[in-house]
């Protein structure tokens, strides 16, 4: 048996599931890059091995000049290994270069397709940073690890197969040493992980922590208590140094033993060289060889099996990474129909659950919307309000019911086509780093200045935007504008205004606004309204609801209450719980 | 690279010392392990040179000796260097939180909270490896390699000579190879630094794309870009590439030269097989510690980012400090601004220009005024967390600045908009106030804040643990809880910021309960947008870009029909 990445180091498999993802011109680089690291490897065995051939001939008598023939294999195979560690950086490199590349596009088309889904657990923007970070793991494993792995084989497959032929005996003495080597790993594995997974909670509690001690700094000084907070955080990272600790003394543990056995393996072919040099059955010049061959093909298991330790990260990398590549479309994007001239939107006994077992949200959901109707859409929280916009996106389908648009169900529309219609103003705004211009323009990037001024104009945007420095060229990234929430929500009601969408779908910010913010959103929302184009609004506020023609309240999944504010506040019982806001316990 | 722990530190010398002698007995253990390898072959060879008829067992005894000895010295070494390790990461984070400490919220609070964090957990943990394991590699690769040059020269010194050379061109070659490279390398990392940000860029906004019909445009720029610069790192990386190949060069090559030439003189007759066998075992050795001082180079080099975002942050400067010679607490808690004016780093708009004004010993005044007037300024000033350009504020008389940051900080209560709590229970966010307090003063405080029947109601009441930043409250409940806190502190002044809008009615009570229970006994400075609050104020200051525009009573202000009058009328209910 000889070792194998797969078979001695456990779990290494999830990096092995990556390369079916490879393909193309991508197949051969990873060839050659096999080729490399055999190349780089097996050079520097030969010339180590025709070293000790010339050191053996030389103390067995043999004339200067009879070992001419082994300098000049050596003037060979010298430029040949160093050529081939060169080569073997390059190719690597090359090729995981281009996968890394490939592994991004690939992760930004699962999250595409599974958005606004989460995946394992985590909502999507979250993941994104996970993703990206595991992608350029993935780099350090294709250009440094993996060609060590080939050494790990070739090497010693190489080095049995030169001492099988020197004396069979000679190769026997290596086998358990080989074995035991590439097991070590193994020895301690459950270990291993339990202190690792050790150390990485010891780390999310002093990040928790330090972002708590960051961000009540005014509290921490206010109360004279900085002192103490400190001593906390110094507390967290003593025994993050101690977690530490334990996992480095097993690891310094692990490197001992294979220095040790290395040695040991060495000796035992010295002894065994050195008996069958007693007894006849070898020549003296082989005895180096035999030492030499012992020694070396242990060398490549002992480098890797001091990477092994990364191989937990980088394995979970790799899960994560398929995880996202094997997202399906949440929705089959297959509709033929026409757009429709009418934008009445109905909702007919629509039922929707979200997979997991957590029941319906919506239940037998009915109802109407006129176009150029103002509706809003309250409820407690769970009431299937952002269901029910989910649903109109077509971010899912329902299971039970239609949705339709101009009598046209939307699953016949092409999915393009839809989100022509309905433009979408979510709650948590994303602004790309780029100039503001360009994310008005995001829907339609053919417009004109000019249009883009107007939408902004219409939302309300234009004069803080026109008062920036760089004005609509400013970018919105981090460090540049730093932009309050009411002005992004305004940039975003510019951006879905420029589609000229005749539907708007708003999902109000529950997040407080301040007094100026909320007058230039309240001119907005008047600015929007009454030009024939259908607002409909998940509202939180008071003075938006009040503000909607028709009110629809939803309870349990179900259309409970609709009517004007007035009709509500008289009738509605459930509408005016909800509007006094009684508090209950939490 | 310059280290700015300077070896000062005795505890980190220590083990830096540890850590580089354990790495010197390693190197000398397998150089031992050599000689009695050679030792071993060459007596049972029956080399004359080293004395004819001795036993082979002494070589072989010390070669398993040195084995089980330089595996306790592997052991030993990888624990010292973790020692080292958390002595360095200790000593950075207390230096880190301690200046963040000293910088105060004021400068702590405008800055990213990711970017702090990434430099205080992830940036030390990246630099830790430069003093546990770059440091000590570069003093075993001198040491060592010398040493090992030593032995073989005691025993044939023209192949010390020959080895020596390599030896040396080893690292030079590789420093030369690196500076002349470096820069086409670091190109390369920003540029894809540059794309990693712009990829997470689109995946966070995934969903917009999705919904404005975007993504297939964005995917096709991504993926241009993708191709265009895994062949541009591919033409820079190349050249760099070559430096393995060139080390791995003057390792081979160096090795093949002195063995040759040894096995051409043992053939001749001109050396001993024990030094032939020396030389074929010594030369790995020798060359051993640079390869290891070659690999914690790529870790260390890696960390440079992280040691740049350290010396940033430490090298800013705390904007206040304490007084030298502390002046008494002063007697009365009446507030005066002198002429204050103050602007924010980095900005050109005055955020409060030549500012005055008074508050009485217990009075209620309120501070209103449009988003971006100055009032969260005054607020930031009045605690210290930054001093004036000009002018001063004083208490009861004293300069601010002449008393000691803990007095002025204990006679002053804080109700901020949005309050941080803790990821402890209900009863330690509460004992930050006031540590020794009772869990009758704890409930009291609750009751004054309106929270005693949401409290009462949870199964492990007071001991409630919260989520991170006090997760599992709203936003309403933990302005209460902090109102609460502020009781218990019992300072004289209390600094109120009410909250916007969208205030629960319970949380509003709240407030108002806690103003009128401070009114006329405790100094009230509140940030008010609630018309009701500042009906109630004694007195009202009008902020407008930085200046105090009006100031009186809210019946008087309302009168003249100046800016605070414009406000009330176009603000409703809410101002």
């Amino acid at each position: 048996m000889t070792p194998t990445p797969s078979s001695s180091l456990p779990g290494a498999s999830g990096l092995f599931g990556l390369l079916p993802l490879i393909r193309g011109d991508r197949r051969l680089k990873l060839l050659l890059t096999l080729c490399s690291g055999i190349l780089a490897q097996g050079g520097t065995l030969a010339t180590m091995a025709t070293l000790a051939w010339i050191a053996g001939r030389a103390i067995g008598g043999a004339a200067p000049e009879t070992l001419v023939p082994a300098f000049l294999v050596l003037v060979i195979v010298v430029p040949v290994a160093a050529g081939g560690r060169w080569w073997q950086a390059h190719i690597s490199h090359d090729f995981a270069f281009t996968l890394i590349g490939d592994l991004q596009i690939g992760i930004y088309d699962g999250l595409e397709r599974a958005a606004p889904a989460s995946i394992l657990g985590r909502r999507t923007g979250e993941l994104a940073s996970v993703a990206t970070g595991d992608a350029e793991l993935m780099e350090m494993f294709y250009a440094h690890t993996l060609a060590d792995y080939v050494g790990a084989v070739i090497v010693p497959l190489a080095a049995l197969a030169g001492l099988a032929a020197i004396h069979p005996l000679a190769a026997l003495t290596l086998l358990p040493f080989l074995l035991l080597v590439a097991s070590v790993p193994a020895w301690l594995s459950r270990r291993a992980g339990r202190e690792g997974e050790k150390v990485l909670g010891e780390l999310g509690h002093l990040n928790a922590e330090t972002v708590e001690f960051i961000q009540s700094q005014r509290e921490l000084s206010l109360f004279g208590r900085g002192r103490d907070a400190l001593a906390k955080l110094m507390a967290r990272t003593a025994a993050l140094g101690a977690a530490q600790r334990r996992y480095g003394s097993r690891a310094g543990l692990e490197y001992a033993a294979i220095d040790a056995l290395t040695a040991l393996a060495v000796l035992a072919a010295a002894l065994v060289g050195l008996m069958l040099l007693g007894s006849g059955a070898i020549g003296l010049p082989l005895l180096p060889l035999i030492i030499v061959l012992s020694g070396g093909a242990l060398a490549p298991i002992a480098e890797v099996t001091q990477t092994a330790r990364k191989l937990g990260e980088l394995k979970a990398g790799a899960r994560r990474i398929l995880e996202i590549f094997h997202q399906k479309p949440q929705i089959p994007d297959t509709g033929t129909q026409a757009v429709p001239s009418d934008t009445t939107i109905r909702f007919e006994d629509v039922g929707f659950g979200y997979d997991g077992g957590r029941g319906a949200v919506l239940n037998g959901f009915n109802c109407a919307i006129r176009p150029g109707e103002t509706v809003a859409l309250v409820g407690r929280s769970g009431a299937g309000k952002s269901t029910v916009a989910n649903l109109l996106m077509r971010f899912w389908d329902p299971e039970r019911g239609r949705v339709s648009i101009g009598g046209i169900d939307i699953r016949d529309l092409p999915v393009p086509a839809l989100r022509r219609l309905v433009a979408w103003v979510p709650q948590d705004i994303h602004l790309f780093n780029r100039t503001i211009a360009d994310n008005i323009r995001l829907g339609r990037p053919e417009a004109t200045d000019d249009e883009v001024i107007r939408a902004a104009r219409l939302a309300q945007a234009h004069d803080f935007i026109a008062a920036l420095p760089e004005g609509y060229d400013t970018l919105c990234g981090e460090r540049a504008a730093r932009l309050s929430g009411g002005q992004r929500q305004r940039l975003a009601i510019a951006r879905a205004l420029l589609t000229g969408a005749p539907i708007l779908l708003l999902d109000e910010a529950s997040s407080n606004l301040d007094t100026a913010n909320e007058r230039a959103f309240q001119r907005a929302f008047e600015g929007i309204r009454g030009q024939g184009r259908t607002v409909i609004m998940i509202a939180h506020r008071p003075s938006m609801i009040r503000s909607a023609e028709r009110i629809l309240v939803l309870d349990s999944g179900r259309l409970a209450e609709a009517g004007t504010h007035a009709e509500l506040a008289a009738s509605g019982a459930l509408y005016r719980q909800l509007m006094t806001l009684e508090e209950a316990p939490a | 690279m310059t280290p700015f722990l300077s070896a000062t530190s005795p505890r980190l010398r220590r083990r830096m010392i540890g850590s580089s002698a354990s790495g010197l007995a390693i190197t000398a253990c397998h150089v031992l392990q050599g000689i009695c390898l050679a030792g071993l072959v060459g007596t049972l060879l029956g080399d004359t040179s080293l004395g004819g008829a001795a036993s082979p067992f002494p070589w072989l005894a010390g070669f398993a000796v040195l084995i089980l000895i330089k595996g306790v010295l592997i052991w030993v070494s990888e624990i010292i260097a973790q020692s080292t390790a958390q002595a360095t990461k200790e000593e950075l984070r207390q230096r880190l939180l301690t200046h963040l400490i000293d910088l105060g919220p004021g400068v702590t609070l405008r800055r990213q909270t990711g970017d702090l964090q990434a430099t205080i957990v992830g940036g030390v943990e990246a630099v830790e490896s430069y003093y546990s394991r770059y440091l000590p590699a570069i003093i075993v690769a001198v040491i060592g390699c010398a040493g090992v040059l030593a032995v073989l020269a005691l025993v044939d010194w023209p192949s010390a000579l020959l080895l020596g050379a390599f030896v040396v061109a080893f690292p030079l070659l590789d420093r030369f190879w690196m500076r002349w490279q470096m820069p086409a390398v670091s190109g390369v990392f920003a540029a894809m630094g540059a794309f990693g940000a712009e990829l997470l860029d689109a995946l966070q906004g995934i969903l917009t794309l999705k919904t404005f019909n975007a993504s297939q445009a964005w995917r096709h720029r991504l993926s241009a870009r993708a191709d265009a610069l895994a062949s541009e790192s591919i033409r820079a990386a190349a050249v760099t590439m070559m430096r393995t190949g060139v080390t791995g060069f003057v390792t081979l090559s160096g090795t093949a030269l002195v063995v040759s030439v040894d096995a051409w003189r043992v053939a001749a007759g001109e050396l001993s097989p024990f030094a032939l066998f020396l030389a074929l075992f010594l030369t790995r050795e020798a060359f051993r510690p640079l390869d290891r001082l070659e690999k914690e180079f790529h870790t260390a080099w890696a960390a440079g980012g992280a040691m740049q975002s350290i010396r940033d942050l430490l090298a800013l400067e705390a904007p206040v400090h304490e007084p030298a010679s502390p002046a008494p607490c002063p007697h009365r808690t009446d507030i005066a601004f002198d002429a204050v004016d103050f602007s924010y780093d980095g900005s050109d708009t005055p955020a409060l220009s030549s500012v005055s004004f008074t508050v009485r010993e217990n009075e209620f005044v309120a501070i209103v005024g449009p988003s971006g007037a100055g009032k969260s300024t005054i607020a930031t000033l009045l605690p210290r967390f930054f001093d004036p350009d000009r002018g001063a504020i004083r208490i009861g008389g004293t300069d601010i600045r002449t008393l000691s940051l803990g007095t002025l900080r204990r006679l002053i209560g804080a109700v901020s908009q949005d309050t941080t709590l803790f990821s402890g229970t209900i009863a330690e966010n509460l004992r930050l106030a006031n540590p020794d307090a009772t869990e009758i003063e704890l409930r009291a405080a609750l009751e004054a804040a309106h929270l005693a029947p949401l409290i009462n109601s949870l199964p492990q009441g007071l001991d409630t643990p919260l989520g991170e930043r006090g997760a599992g409250l709203s936003g309403g409940q933990r302005q209460r809880l902090a109102i609460a806190r502020a009781l218990l502190k019992d300072a004289p002044i209390l600094l109120l910021d009410e909250a916007t809008s969208n205030v629960d009615p319970a949380s509003e009570k709240a407030i108002q309960a806690a103003i009128d229970g401070f009114r006329g006994r405790r100094t009230l400075i509140v940030i008010a947008h609630r018309l009701s609050t500042v009906a109630a104020a004694d007195r009202v200051l009008v902020f407008e870009r930085g200046r105090l525009v009006e100031a009186g009573s809210p019946q008087s202000l309302a009168i003249a029909g100046g800016a605070f009058a414009r406000l009330a009328f176009t603000e409703g209910d809410v101002l």
